[in-house]
């Protein structure tokens, strides 16, 4: 074949993949790798045609269903590694690690402060408030992120936590102990949540701060849950070198706990669910997710049995350092405040709480 | 709707191939047509009409002048041709500067080419178009309807009545059109991406950083703008038309005056033809010369956008030409090549300060930063991020605003297309900064 028709038939033959890839997808209404729903069939009417809503909505949903999606995201992405590109999407990869970038974001920071004000003043005379920022992974190993890398810190938005939340409530920097392990397997490296060995210093920190103090590590017995997988921030720039994570549970033999959602449903027989170990996100084999609020009961005996009450503010870094806690308290109340429709301030007004414990990642 | 997009490239482009090509050759202008206006109701559902209605005011016009013309009545011809100029000129003008209503997609492209068309008319240049159809098709063609290049209608009268589409030129076609694509997806859309980005730093800028910011700026622009034109002329060709090409290296210029016969092409012929030298050019002495310059420039600036910075970026351009043109002249002359070139890219770098500035005061602290006058380092860790991961693409940048890939990249068509799509996938950041003109 000549040059010239050659180069006809490859531009159809490209055009045409491309077409039937999308409509071989044209079904799919979640992206299990983007973790959300795709965009709607556009529907067609008189008036989405003259305001061009029509047209928008057919644009974005060829845009979601274009054929090959993952295939040629992934190739963007060795692409632009290859380009030299350190920071793709937010995060930084080196050797095998991801590292995120930090951007501070003062409005975002403040909304966060007010609202840990807002607990301070429901707990006031009532509880006493506990505050425990998490770290990046890029905080705590700064000296492993690629060279010429963007030089944010966390350093002033710690300060800043500190500052105003003098007085209010006290402020759990564990900075420092996750610097003095650093040679442990701290955080994930495609994942921008702690494992267990990291959220293990972080319920030491707090266990200190009421008076408890955790358990040393050799009382706990470990199980592999997940011998590889590539989390979230993998899926933000995948790299063919990426070392793959394990998921390991730390665990101290004897604490039992049942978990319930609130309401009618039932509950469950401990914090693990185990189906979620070999999903797309083997993270939240950790009760599951995030939900609005759920409590765990701890029916361990013995030395495990605990006390009181404890209530936990949180987003999904604390899902793996709540198990830390049970046998320590009674009662767990666990609020994530993105899904959680009522006041939370309200609640720690109601009383019954000898702690209220605040897990954020700033 | 957008020839960087889905919906172009997997709906709309083989509908149309495949329509035209199964069409007998008397309809395939109709079918060109019909399906342009399908593109750009994409983009403007309502506006839509009022560019048939352009084109139908300008066809009786046009035709208009074509009897008295041939009655002998000059003069009347002469008045009706100024009420068509002012006709689509007061239409572009209300629309653009005064905000009133939203700037209809591409008007400025289609206004100037159909005015080239009845201006030609009246100067005997070509014959009138009687088929209404076939002025439409032409006026509303989709490959350079929303940016150009302003194709005049004498390039294509003859192939508007005959042409012959043969599988040499389309793949030449094809070539051009992912090259194009490739242009903008690939080097126009990261370095648009890292301009916003540098333009956003506060406390971390830096006087380095910004140059670099502004060097992407340039890039952006040019690659955007010539990519696009790059798919217009590779659009064209699979349908049998020979555009010219919009861009010829500009950056490889050697003097200001060169720079401009070789960026936007078809905007700087279509002002000397239908300004500058019905104006005078440079008849009339050196006085008039100038004025007729910076009439011209200013205009071409206002062209480009209602803010005060686009004209001043034109009159600014105006006064250099003035400047090369009477004063300039032996100095150019006694710089070697490297030094012409340096000369060339500094100013034109300088020009897009102000086009891209966003007002009076944004501009001026802009400069303060680039010539170390702000409170701003010299460069910071920042710059040297920059560096690190855009380092190749910038190489790869001014590789590409060379001739020295103009053989070979033709040949790659496949990877553009292929590696277009994936940046595409990925949602990425994706306007044409000409768009909106």
């Amino acid at each position: 074949m000549k040059r010239d028709q050659r180069t006809i038939v490859v531009f159809f033959l490209m055009l045409g993949a491309l077409l039937a890839g999308t409509c071989f997808s044209s079904g799919k209404v979640f992206s299990e790798r983007e973790k959300r729903y795709l965009a709607d069939k556009p529907e067609w009417s008189f008036s989405s045609l003259l305001s061009g809503a029509f047209m928008d909505d057919t644009d974005a949903w060829l845009a979601d269903h274009v054929g090959g999606k993952e295939e040629l995201v992934f190739l963007k992405t060795m692409v632009e590694r290859l380009e030299g590109r350190t920071l793709l999407n937010g995060v930084y990869y080196k050797d095998g690690s991801y590292w995120q970038h930090y951007e501070p974001d003062p409005r975002a920071l403040e909304k966060t402060l007010a609202a840990w004000e807002a607990y301070a003043e429901a707990a006031a005379g009532v509880t006493d408030v506990y505050i425990l920022p998490v770290p990046l992974n890029s905080e705590i190993y700064p000296e492993r992120l690629p060279a010429a890398a963007a030089e944010e810190r966390q350093e002033e938005t710690f300060a800043e936590v500190l500052r105003r939340m003098e007085g209010r409530a006290v402020v759990l920097d564990c900075r420092e102990r996750l610097r003095a392990e650093k040679e442990r397997y701290l955080y994930f490296r495609t994942d921008h949540h702690w494992t267990m060995e990291g959220a293990y210093l972080g319920a030491g920190a707090f266990l200190s701060a009421v008076g408890e103090g955790i358990a040393p590590r050799e009382d706990f017995r470990r199980e592999i849950l997940n011998e590889g997988f590539y989390g979230t921030l993998y899926a933000k720039a995948p790299a063919l070198t990426a070392k793959p994570d394990e998921l390991v549970h730390m665990f101290l033999p004897g604490v039992t706990c049942e978990v319930s959602l609130g309401g009618p449903s039932e509950a469950r027989d401990g914090y693990l669910v185990r189906e979620e170990r070999e999903g797309r996100d083997p993270y939240s084999v950790f009760f599951g997710g995030n939900y609005g609020f759920l409590t765990i009961k701890n029916t361990s005996e013995g030395a495990y049995a605990g006390e009181g009450r404890l209530l936990v503010i949180k987003d999904s870094y604390a899902n793996c350092l709540l198990p830390f806690l049970i046998p320590y308290y009674e009662e767990i109340d666990v609020i994530d405040p993105r899904h959680y429709m009522h006041s939370v301030a309200g609640r720690i007004a109601d009383g019954g709480y000898s702690a209220v414990l605040v897990i954020q990642e700033v | 709707m957008v020839f960087s997009s889905f919906t172009f490239l997997i709906v709309f482009l083989p509908a149309v191939l495949a329509a035209y090509y199964a069409a007998p050759t008397a309809w395939r202008n109709g079918i060109l047509f019909f399906f342009s206006l399908i593109f750009y109701a994409w983009g403007e559902p309502v506006y839509v009409l009022l560019m048939i209605a352009s084109v139908w005011v300008n066809y009786e016009m046009a035709r208009r002048i074509g009897r008295l013309r041939e009655a002998g009545g000059t003069g009347r011809a002469r008045r009706v041709l100024a009420a068509d100029c002012a006709l689509n000129l007061g239409l572009l003008g209300f629309f653009k500067y005064t905000g009133l209503l939203p700037l209809p997609l591409g008007i400025s492209f289609y206004t100037f080419q159909v005015m080239s068309y009845v201006i030609d008319v009246y100067r005997g240049e070509v014959p009138v178009q009687d088929r209404f159809l076939t002025l439409a098709a032409y006026v509303s063609l989709f490959p350079q309807l929303i940016a150009g290049p302003i194709v005049r209608y004498r390039q294509v009268a003859h192939e508007l009545e005959a042409r012959t589409e043969t599988v040499e030129a389309f793949a030449e076609g094809v070539r051009y059109f992912c090259t194009g694509l490739g242009k903008k997806v690939l080097l126009a859309n990261p370095m648009g991406d890292l301009y916003r980005e540098i333009c956003a730093l506060g406390g971390s800028q830096s006087t380095a950083t910004l140059w670099l910011g502004m060097l992407a700026f340039a890039f952006q622009i040019y690659f955007d703008f010539s990519g696009y034109s790059d798919m217009a002329v590779g659009l064209g060709r699979m349908f049998g038309f020979h555009f010219e090409e919009n861009f010829n290296y500009p950056y490889l210029s050697r003097s200001i005056t060169e720079f401009w016969r070789r960026w936007h092409i078809s905007l700087g012929s279509w002002f000397r033809d239908y300004l500058y030298i019905p104006l005078g050019g440079n008849r009339g002495g050196a006085g008039k010369q100038v004025r007729n310059i910076l009439i011209v420039w200013g205009l071409t600036g206002l062209w480009h956008g209602a803010g005060w910075n686009f004209l001043f970026w034109g009159l600014y351009f105006g006064i250099l030409l003035i400047l090369e043109k009477f004063f300039l002249k032996e100095t150019l002359r006694k710089l070697p090549g490297f030094g012409r070139h340096l000369y060339t890219v500094f100013f034109v770098l300088i020009g897009w300060v102000l086009f891209s500035a966003e007002g009076l005061f944004p501009l001026w602290e802009r400069i303060k930063i680039l010539f170390f006058a702000a409170d701003l380092p010299a460069a910071n860790a920042m710059s040297l991020h920059y560096l690190r991961n855009y380092g190749f693409l910038f190489g790869l940048c001014f590789l590409g605003s060379t001739p020295c890939f103009r053989d070979k990249c033709g040949r790659f068509y496949w990877l553009f297309f292929l590696l277009s799509a994936a940046y595409l996938a990925s949602g990425a950041y994706n306007p044409f900064l000409y768009f909106r003109f």
